[in-house]
């Protein structure tokens, strides 16, 4: 991958509004991510940041009153570029690309497969929808890819429901589906997070070797930064429906630049430091996403939030670095941008 | 730590679930949950148990408590009277009484609280159950809510009004109302967002000083059972297959197993080229489990005698026992510290 | 934007908790319930018709029991605002219905008197009665002066007002529905109680049961219980039994959502941390296991009213159930059993579309407050 590399998925200020009872719950709050050819790019954040938004936007498959606004530009293999945005999630275009140029594999293959069909019936479903109509041929492809995932006597597989397979081979079987009608863009939503530990290291081999393999792109979404540190090359992290720093896997966990980045980094355990010391952990919790009010997602935690800024102006996403954006006031490429922009007009 | 110091000894504990079959319940089997295990806790101890899904640890936890009955075995508890009771023996009514000194944190902060009461009555349910006077709850619930670091303001409302993380904080309220010596913390920030849990396991490491706390601390992650425990015991299909102080276990591991398991963690650091040690297959069956060694199908050490003998949990170096045939002889890789 | 212009609040609101978060389950589920309007306007007009019933006789123009017989079979007397010479008056009067004979078919028929005027009038005096069987009245809402004669459903083949007989009946049936569910709870309540906190033998023997009495076939047993109610037994006491049958019946399947819920409620980690927190068996049952589902119950009970009043509607309409001279909702459409009657009388049909409205009532309320018994789902 010496070559320049050229985007797929552009995700130009992406918003995605849930309308509530108590309130808009801001799904996404302005999403800006690019995802090149042959990158695995990590989304990390926690629990209600976005992230599985994010993919759900692309595959379509948000809730139907979600409100939605901003571009993804899909760049296709034939050179067609597709605002995946503006297309009706119901129609047969983005139908032809679910599953197949774009896939998806869920962090519990149970609810993505249906228990009345075999795996083999499954998978071949899809390969004749976005690859081949012929029988023999599409069967010999679900049976190849079963045997590349790592899955014993994958012919006797083929015939198996999905409740017959532990929960190992059938996030394999999930991953060969993906893979079956050699998708450009691969999207893993916390793929291993249901795994054991010891399966969760052979799923994580496996889908190194696939990428190397086939050659796609990958967004790979998870909250463990473990997983984000052997899995992938570049990662943006999200808090609150907003990027809030996106840079390469070293970069960011060697000079992390937002403020929740190092206070995460710093609040997580890791073997083979001395044990017993206090964990540095970040105040407060994160805030449900209703009715916020303009100024940084992260202001009410930020132990450096600069009074009278961060609670009033929401910092624009800046590179402050050779391919490392932040949102954060503390650097001043990204103040400058502010008052470029008029967001902010003086600052004392 | 002496010897006298012991707050729980547990022994031969075994909980079997009967596998019945057909109409008239026909017996055609069992699962060893929790199969032959006996440890020490000693007074101020971070115990952790480890394993994966399914190995029995919170079915252990659980025996212990006697929130499920076990099969057999003891569980000697030290109570404050300094005497040493067997929980497994005692009646309905010693043993409620005997609640007051061990409780229990859960996992699931959403589950384990009635979305009916609010946290006043959460909390000091255990208080009421145990007699004290309803004026004296208050004033005492009051004062453990703010050792958690909740509002006191706030024991008005219900527990949908919090967060995760606040919601633990009353779990763990409640489970120390009543200022119990033991508890059991089944998998207490495994449910939590990781800023989160930095928060619950200083508060856990707090109060256990505070207090003088022992605590038997399940977890499946081995990163936060390093940081909070002393000693650690590793669980594979029912029984302890490694125990060792915590530094020890984690440098230099005497099972097979572990060291699987401490390979297996993705560590936060890109920059460490690892290559894990990649375990084939998964956890056998606990109704049909394989012969000799349970872990023999899947190490890559394993002889002829993993597949016919049963290694028994033996001391390898002082305080250091492993459940392994050639715990002794083998050099296994543990987690280098930094 | 000037940073002085964005609002001063913003970083406070950020802290202020939405105000639903202090609310008590109860509140959640009420406000939750206004939201589902068809549900809300159904338990308003739930609300009314009990109302009504209750005050039946007064509500009612006529006595259930008064015969015109001068008006047999009378077609419901037309509301109008314009006379015979098309002179508009803003007070809506009726004209007196008289029965002639037809020359032509020699069928008798109804034919309006327009040579004199009944302006319909509040507060009139009438047949006497006993308002909730204690307050003397000869009070009704809505009549005309005579010999001007009212009858806006029509009358039956005795000449009683339909409409006077429809509010008595809809009472009966309203309440023997309410009842049947009050006994059906007590025996559900017990026998799914026992069933899911002792489990075991008692369990299995409960759960044999209720499959036993699922298993037969409802209208012949039905048939067969109300076969043994006497015959000389006083219109109440026929009421209770007929609630008690209905009762019999509807109990199993109460028993099992109740036993369904105790097992599941017993699995919940709060009611585990209660056990170890040395909570006694009786305050975790009172405090934890009933508090939990008496949000379902409700919704059940809800739902089962409207079976109750098909129950009995269904029994009194085949002769079984309540007997004349009492009224219910199934005597009166006993009058609609011959196709003769209903063609040349549709009137006769109107109790049929009473039935229809209470139970559509009763589903959309259930529905409303099925949705809202589980106020967490969503948060």
């Amino acid at each position: 991958m010496t070559t320049q590399p050229t985007p797929m998925l552009q995700i130009e200020d992406l918003k995605v509004h849930l309308p509530l009872e108590e309130g808009v719950l801001k799904a996404l709050d302005g999403v800006t991510l690019t995802l090149n050819h042959g990158q695995t790019l990590g989304l990390v954040g926690e629990s209600g940041c976005g992230k599985s938004m994010t993919a759900q936007s692309i595959m379509r498959i948000a809730p139907r009153f979600a409100q939605m606004q901003g571009r993804i530009n899909f760049h296709r293999a034939s050179g067609q570029t597709l605002d995946l945005a503006s297309l009706d999630p119901q129609g047969d275009t983005i139908r032809s690309i679910r599953g197949g140029e774009i896939s998806m594999i869920f962090q519990e293959p149970m609810t993505s497969f249906s228990p009345l069909y075999t795996i083999g019936n499954q998978i071949i479903e899809a390969i004749r929808l976005h690859r081949t109509k012929d029988p023999k041929e599409s069967t010999a492809i679900a049976e190849d890819m079963l045997a590349r995932v790592g899955i014993p006597d994958a012919s006797a597989t083929l015939n198996k429901y999905p409740q017959q397979l532990s929960g190992g081979m059938r996030q394999r079987a999930m991953i060969a589906m993906a893979l079956s009608c050699r998708p450009a863009l691969l999207i893993a939503d916390e793929p291993t997070t249901a795994l054991d530990v010891t399966v969760q290291a052979q799923v994580l081999k496996l889908m190194r070797g696939v990428q190397a393999e086939f050659g796609m792109s990958i967004l790979y979404i998870t909250h463990d930064l473990g997983v984000i540190a052997r899995m992938v090359s570049e990662v943006a992290v999200m808090y609150l429906g907003r990027i809030v720093e996106q840079s390469t896997v070293d970069d960011l966990f060697y000079a992390p630049r937002h403020p929740y980045t190092q206070a995460l980094l710093k609040s997580i355990p890791r073997m083979g430091k001395k044990a017993k010391h206090r964990l540095e952990s970040i105040q407060g919790s994160v805030p449900v996403p209703i009715n916020t009010p303009t100024g940084c997602g992260f202001v009410s935690r930020c132990p450096v939030a600069i009074h009278g800024l961060c609670d009033r102006v929401n910092p624009p996403l800046v590179p402050v670095d050779n391919g490392h954006s932040v949102r954060c006031f503390l650097y001043p490429e990204v103040v400058a941008a502010a008052q470029q922009e008029g967001a902010v007009q003086h600052v004392s | 730590m002496s010897h006298d110091d012991i707050i729980l000894q547990v022994r031969n504990l075994r909980k079997y679930y009967p596998i019945e079959q057909g109409f008239t319940r026909r017996r055609v089997g069992q699962v060893k949950a929790v199969d032959d295990v006996s440890f020490n806790l000693h007074r101020g101890e971070v115990l952790g148990l480890v394993g994966e899904s399914g190995c029995g640890k919170t079915t252990l936890g659980r025996c212990i408590l006697r929130a499920i009955e076990p099969t057999s075995g003891e569980v000697h508890l030290t109570t404050r009277s300094g005497s040493m009771v067997n929980l497994l023996q005692l009646n309905k009514k010693d043993l409620r009484a005997l609640r007051r000194e061990m409780n229990m944190v859960f996992q699931d902060p959403f589950s384990s609280l009635s979305p009916r009461m609010t946290v006043l009555e959460i909390i000091g349910e255990p208080l009421r159950a145990q007699g004290v006077a309803a004026a004296e709850v208050e004033s005492r619930v009051k004062d453990m809510a703010e050792r958690v670091g909740l509002n006191p303001g706030h024991l008005n409302r219900y527990p949908n009004a919090f967060s995760g993380g606040q919601r633990q904080r009353i779990v763990i309220a409640r489970a120390l109302a009543t200022g119990p010596t033991f508890i059991v913390a089944d998998e207490p920030v495994s449910a939590l967002d990781v800023s989160i849990q930095a928060q619950i396991l200083n508060l856990l490491q707090d109060l256990q000083e505070e207090f003088n706390l022992s605590y038997v601390f399940i977890a499946h992650d081995l990163s936060v059972v390093e940081h909070i425990a002393d000693r650690v015991a590793v669980m594979y299909i029912g029984r302890i297959v490694e125990l060792s102080t915590t530094e020890d276990l984690y440098l230099n591991p005497r099972h097979p197993y572990t060291e699987a398991l401490l390979s297996s963690v993705p560590k936060p650091d890109p920059r460490l080229v690892e290559d894990p040690m990649i375990l084939t297959g998964e956890i056998a069956n606990p109704a049909n489990p394989p012969s000799g060694c349970y872990f023999h199908p899947r190490c890559k050490y394993a002889q002829d005698i993993c597949r016919q003998v049963r290694p028994e949990l033996k001391e390898v170096t002082p305080g250091h026992s492993s459940a392994c045939h050639f715990a002794a002889e083998l050099e296994l890789k543990g987690v280098p510290s930094e | 934007m000037e940073i002085n212009s964005m609002p001063q609040s913003a970083v406070v609101n950020l802290k202020t908790e939405p105000a639903y978060e202090i609310l008590s389950q109860r509140q959640l589920i009420w406000r939750k319930f206004k939201r589902h309007r068809v549900a809300l306007l159904s338990f308003y007009a739930l609300i009314a018709l009990y109302a009504i019933v209750l005050l039946a006789e007064f509500f009612a123009p006529h006595g259930a029991f008064e015969r015109h017989s001068s008006h047999l079979l009378s077609p419901p007397t037309t509301i109008r605002f314009v006379d015979a010479e098309g002179v508009f008056h803003l007070r809506p009067f009726i004209y007196r219905m008289d029965n002639e004979l037809n020359r032509q078919t020699f069928q008798r028929e109804y034919v309006e008197d327009t040579s004199e005027k009944f302006f319909l009038k509040f507060f009139v005096e009438g047949e006497p009665y006993k308002l909730l069987g204690f307050i003397d009245s000869n009070i009704h809402l809505i009549g005309v002066d005579e010999p001007g004669i009212f009858l806006p459903f029509g009358t039956d083949a005795l000449g009683r007002d339909i409409l006077s007989r429809l509010l008595l009946g809809s009472r009966t049936s309203l309440f023997v529905g309410l009842l049947g569910l009050a006994i059906g709870f007590v025996l559900g309540l017990f026998f799914g109680g026992i069933s899911g906190y002792y489990g075991g033998s008692i369990d299995l023997f409960v759960q044999r049961l209720t499959e036993f009495l699922q298993s037969l076939p409802t209208l012949p047993l039905w048939m067969a219980l109300a076969a043994l109610v006497p015959a000389e037994w006083t219109p109440i006491q026929v009421y209770f039994g007929i609630s008690s049958v209905l009762a019999i019946i509807g109990w199993t399947s109460l028993a099992r959502v109740i036993r369904g819920k105790l097992i599941s409620l017993r699995e919940e980690d709060y009611v585990m941390a209660a056990h170890l927190s040395g909570v006694s068996e009786r305050a975790i049952i009172t405090r934890h296991l009933l508090p939990g589902f008496t949000s379902y119950l409700i919704v059940y009970l809800t739902l089962a009213v409207p079976q109750m009043i098909l129950g009995e509607t269904a029994l009194s309409y085949l002769g079984l159930g309540i007997r004349a001279p009492a009224v219910s909702l199934g005597t009166l459409l006993q009058d609609a059993q011959n196709v003769q009657t209903v063609t040349l009388s549709p009137w006769l049909l109107i109790p049929g579309g009473m039935v229809i409205l209470i139970v559509v009532a009763f589903n959309f309320l259930g529905d409303g407050l099925r949705d809202a018994a589980d106020p967490y789902r969503h948060s």
